[in-house]
């Protein structure tokens, strides 16, 4: 006896449903990836119980031996860059070791050219 | 207009879709590894600009070094700093100026700001 119906070729529509999710998979990351831009040297950032969120992405990297880093800008000219941007908020990503005599200055050199809220990124401790 | 039909007539194909398939498996794999999930956790720090002529009350000078702290002056522990404050600050919000000696790193301030945070103490000014 033969029951078949004469369809012997796999169905190639039960790979479509599978395309369907790895597709909105796809859109899922492409959306909630944060495009991340990397410290041109080699960051620890201070451990702490602090959550806050950041609030913008604008970030000045300070190395641990005080050298500092925003966008392509490196060393002392980094505050006239932040001057030029106009921004009023700044990220700080700045290595544990970092003397806190340096931090003090940075943040005091922020606020003359113009930044009124400055957030240091930790990790949790 | 005469219709030329050159060997067997062609069914439409459909494109095959495992290339495509497996682009986007690749893709997925890419931004599945390359996203970044956990946000970032950040501390808020006070301009020193932002104090000016704020300040109110009593002298609240903590100092921050690899030996231990001091407020205006006198040694105090990391626990007892908050308590230690509290009396010394006219409203809740009054600004704590924090000053770190050569020797103290970031890491040691960012101890000192937690535990103030803690104790409820979050307008912190780092001096110079």
């Amino acid at each position: 006896m033969d029951f078949s119906d004469g369809r012997t070729r796999r169905d190639r529509s039960s790979v479509v449903p599978m395309i369907n999710i790895v597709f909105l998979l796809l859109i899922f990351f492409l959306l909630s990836a944060t495009v991340e831009t990397l410290p041109p040297f080699e960051i620890s950032p201070p451990e702490s119980r602090a959550e806050a969120p950041p609030e913008t992405p604008d970030t000045l990297f300070i190395g641990a031996d005080g050298t500092l880093a925003f966008g392509e800008v490196q060393g002392d000219a980094v505050f006239d860059a932040i001057a030029q941007s106009g921004l009023d908020r700044l990220l700080l990503r700045a290595d544990r070791e970092l003397p806190a005599r340096r931090i003090a200055a940075i943040l005091a050199r922020c606020g003359e050219v113009g930044i009124a809220s400055i957030r240091l990124v930790v990790e949790r401790g | 207009m005469a219709e030329f039909a050159f060997g067997p007539e062609r069914r439409a194909r459909r494109p095959s879709l495992t290339p495509m398939v497996d682009v986007v498996f690749l893709l997925l794999v890419f931004f599945m590894l390359a996203a970044r999930t956990s946000a970032d956790r950040t501390l808020p720090l006070i301009p020193p600009s932002d104090a000016e002529g704020v300040y109110a009350g009593a002298p609240r000078i903590v100092t921050v070094s690899v030996t231990g702290l001091m407020l205006n002056g006198a040694a105090v522990t990391l626990d007892g700093l908050p308590a230690a404050l509290v009396p010394l600050m006219p409203a809740r919000n009054s600004i704590v100026v924090l000053q770190a000696d050569d020797t103290a790193s970031l890491q040691e301030v960012v101890l000192v700001l937690d535990r103030l945070a803690e104790g409820g103490i979050g307008s912190v000014v780092l001096a110079e």
